[in-house]
């Protein structure tokens, strides 16, 4: 079920509203929980509900492993928090990654020891991290082991079940005790889950789709790309999944927030940073922490010293193994490096005390390589992303708009197109985020007439069936 | 304001928005989705495809019962009716045998159809490709979407007497061709007669389905410019041989005949070598209201 259905806008999620407000009335003290789970399972099984055995036995596992983590010896302990990471990655690997790896080793590719591709199931990489930060956490007993009936629920709760944010169990698991509560989350926070959904769907379902037009032109007419068409067309695509992404979890933090749940926020400008450092401070900030602190930290401390080319390599390390995780292709792996080296180049410039550089051109630099790497991510095999590159430096044709010209001819949709990508570069750029915005937030008649417009419009492109879907439901 | 009030504004607003529109749609209902479409004469305002979609569902199989299912060549070719059938012309610029099959399976679910019009193009056969998402266009788009408002606003500035210079289909699905005159002869190439093996199964199927329900087919080679098609007869005579032979049995009127060769030789008859300006379209019409009959009483 997508956020930006009609289903879920106008079904699922006011019925699971109002069933839990009914059950805050209940005298069982956890019935809001129980809605919350069972409306949880119910999400994550409507499209494929043969998957769903899958996320049931890895909340299983997972519960189990922490408690055993928790009730070992010392010596022990160690030993089941590695079984644990074995068994996530491992689990990741058969349905992502088996054949990815096999394929690039020559002599097994060439004998055709592929095995079945397997659908994976939808969220796989997004609740595996979750575990994985779980089984950390009890290790380094950050948090205990909690119950099963909270486990599942922390790890299966569906506005982040499918993309995210990844959360840590110890935002969450204590945020239970609210839910359970007698109160129903205040009008004001209402109001605000209203609010953030709104822009999220905005985001998502008119700039972000108006984005992806232009992306997806200039990825089926790589060959007559001009050099200023190809870094447009490039920056569409950045667009493109930022306000796809951004906009989902906007509509997940909200919906999260209209049960009384915070989910941690994932964006915050990410394309007005002026360097990749802050970049990774800004964008898909889930998954930064988690980098950060389950990959990049222990890479570091398993070298003897941390000076700044063991940190590089931790960097690039880290980063590699973060593109990966988006999915199992060299052009994700090459989105790393890329991140990868300029997070390095970054990190030393700033331990050398190089010269400082003005804001417009650390921008510039920063979004450049943010292009260069969505081209990557954006290109289905490498192949593509490699014919993309040379237009991006061509001396041959450099101010071309041929592309541009055809790509937005004429008619009526092409106007309401070109009009969102105004307002998704003026937002994207100069605009406060929707994490601001929301912090902000007063019951204003200003605000009631965007929210109502942005829901209007929003409502309006999903009904003339011009909508896709998330990129991310793709990882 | 407080935020109860907030909340109670807002959905109120949109919940009276969204009526609003629905009511208008009810009103308008340019797709006769809505309302009983028996007797209305409904014109099609942008998104031709979109909207002949739309008036599948209920208006054509409710008003007519023959079709011309083809292509741009086609498309504004004005026809009522033809052996005693009422015409719709389902035909699509630069629609093909997958898109017509969509269009009109849809009509055939509800209707009953005496006799069908094949134009046999190879545009048709070229390819299977869906344009316009229209293959998940739901009937709930009715209600309010894009194409529904174009198709208000059509319809206020029409009331407004106010012209507006943007194609649009007469009530039995005659398209208005917007095409710059420009009639340049070339040499086509083999990929312009490519068969594509889905496209062409759609266009089998389509025929099947008609005669499945006791409908008369008839084909029809559309009239192109003349030295437009001696340069390249042999391509035309081996597509139509070729298509022939997989596409059921049925009359047919070759326009590309010797029969024909004045009309097609005068420019003054098309727009480019395949589109009719209104006067040659005109002319075809009257042709086809001639032969249809014929075609049919022959093959009994």
């Amino acid at each position: 079920m997508n956020f930006n259905s009609f289903g879920y806008i106008f079904l699922f999620l006011p019925v699971v509203f109002f069933i839990c407000q009914l059950a805050r009335r209940l005298s069982t003290s956890k019935a809001p929980q129980i809605c919350v789970l069972l409306a949880s399972m119910f999400f994550y099984a409507w499209s494929k509900p043969e998957h769903l055995a899958y996320l049931l036995g890895s909340i299983l596992v997972n519960w189990q492993i922490a408690r055993m983590i928790a009730n070992a010896a010392p010596q022990r302990r160690k030993q089941f928090l590695q079984a644990g990471l074995v068994l996530n990655i491992g689990f990741l690997c058969v349905f992502k990654y088996l054949n990815f790896f096999i394929g690039n080793i020559p002599y097994f590719a060439h004998h055709k020891l592929l095995v079945p591709d397997l659908a994976f199931p939808l969220g796989i990489s997004f609740f595996t991290l979750a575990q994985i930060m779980y089984l950390v956490d009890c290790y380094e007993e950050l948090i205990l082991p909690s119950s099963l009936f909270d486990h599942a629920t922390f790890v299966s709760f569906f506005p982040y079940i499918i993309s995210g944010p990844i959360s840590r169990a110890k935002r969450i698991l204590h945020q239970f005790s609210t839910l359970n509560a007698a109160a129903s989350p205040s009008a004001e926070a209402v109001a605000r889950a209203m609010f953030l959904f709104s822009l999220g769907l905005i985001k998502k379902v008119v700039l972000a789709d108006a984005f992806s037009k232009a992306a997806d032109f200039g990825f089926s007419n790589i060959g007559s790309l001009s050099t200023i068409e190809a870094w447009c067309l490039a920056s569409a695509y950045a667009l493109q999944l930022y306000f796809d992404f951004s906009g989902y979890s906007d509509m997940a933090i909200a919906s999260a927030l209209l049960l009384g749940i915070e989910v941690p926020r994932n964006f915050d400008a990410p394309l007005r940073s002026l360097s990749i450092i802050e970049f990774w401070q800004r964008w898909h900030i889930s998954l930064s922490s988690f980098i950060t602190t389950y990959l990049y930290t222990p890479i570091l401390r398993s070298f003897q010293r941390a000076t700044l080319a063991t940190a590089a390599i931790a960097t690039l390390l880290a980063m590699t193994i973060a593109g990966l995780w988006h999915g199992p292709a060299w052009t994700f792996v090459i989105f790393g490096v890329i991140h990868g080296v300029g997070l390095v180049i970054n990190q030393y410039w700033k331990k050398k005390k190089m010269p400082v550089l003005p804001d417009w051109l650390c921008w510039l630099l920063t979004f450049a390589l943010l292009d260069l790497g969505f081209v990557f991510f954006r290109s289905p095999d490498l192949h593509t992303a490699l014919l993309y590159l040379p237009h991006l430096f061509s001396w041959h044709n450099v101010f071309g708009v041929a592309n541009m010209r055809q790509m937005n001819g004429a008619g009526l949709m092409v106007g309401f197109f070109l009009l969102a990508q105004a307002c998704g570069i003026v937002a994207a750029f100069f605009g406060k985020s929707s994490d601001e915005l929301t912090r902000e937030f007063k019951p204003t008649w200003l605000n009631y007439a965007a929210t109502a417009a942005c829901a209007l419009i929003a409502f309006l492109y999903l009904n003339s069936n011009v909508a896709k879907p998330f990129v991310y439901f793709a990882f | 304001m407080t935020a109860r009030l907030w909340i109670i504004m807002t959905f109120s607003t949109i919940a009276a928005v969204v009526g609003a529109s629905a009511v208008i749609a009810y009103a308008v209902d340019p797709y006769g989705i809505l309302r009983d479409p028996k007797g209305r004469e409904l014109t099609v305002y942008f998104f031709e495809l979109k909207a002949k979609y739309l008036v599948n569902e209920r208006y054509v199989p409710a008003n007519f019962d023959g079709l011309i299912i083809g292509p741009s060549s086609s498309a504004n070719w004005d026809v009522s009716s033809l052996a005693g059938a009422r015409i719709y012309n389902e035909s699509i610029p630069g629609g093909n045998a997958a898109e017509e099959q969509m269009l009109v399976k849809r009509a055939l679910d509800k209707g009953h159809f005496k006799m069908a019009v094949f134009v046999l193009d190879p545009s048709m056969t070229a390819s299977h490709d869906i344009n316009e998402g229209v293959d998940a266009t739901k009937n709930v788009e009715a209600i309010g979407s894009f194409h529904l408002f174009a198709h208000e606003a059509a319809f206020a500035l029409h009331a407004a007497h106010i012209k507006f210079n943007k194609s649009d289909a007469s009530p039995n699905g005659k398209l208005v061709l917007n095409l710059a005159k420009r009639i340049q002869v070339a040499k086509l190439g083999t990929g312009q007669f490519n068969i594509d093996r889905d496209g062409l199964n759609d266009y089998r199927d389509l025929i099947q389905s008609l005669q499945a329900k006791g409908a008369t087919i008839i084909y029809v080679a559309p009239p192109v410019y003349e030295p437009q098609y001696k340069f390249n007869e042999a391509a035309y005579k081996t597509y139509l041989d070729t298509i022939r032979m997989y596409l059921p049995p049925g009359p047919i009127i070759n326009m590309n005949g010797p029969e024909y060769i004045a009309f097609r030789s005068n420019p003054d008859n098309y727009l480019d070598c395949w589109h009719l300006e209104p006067q040659g379209a005109s002319t075809v019409t009257t042709l086809l209201e001639k032969l249809v009959p014929q075609a049919i009483s022959s093959s009994h």
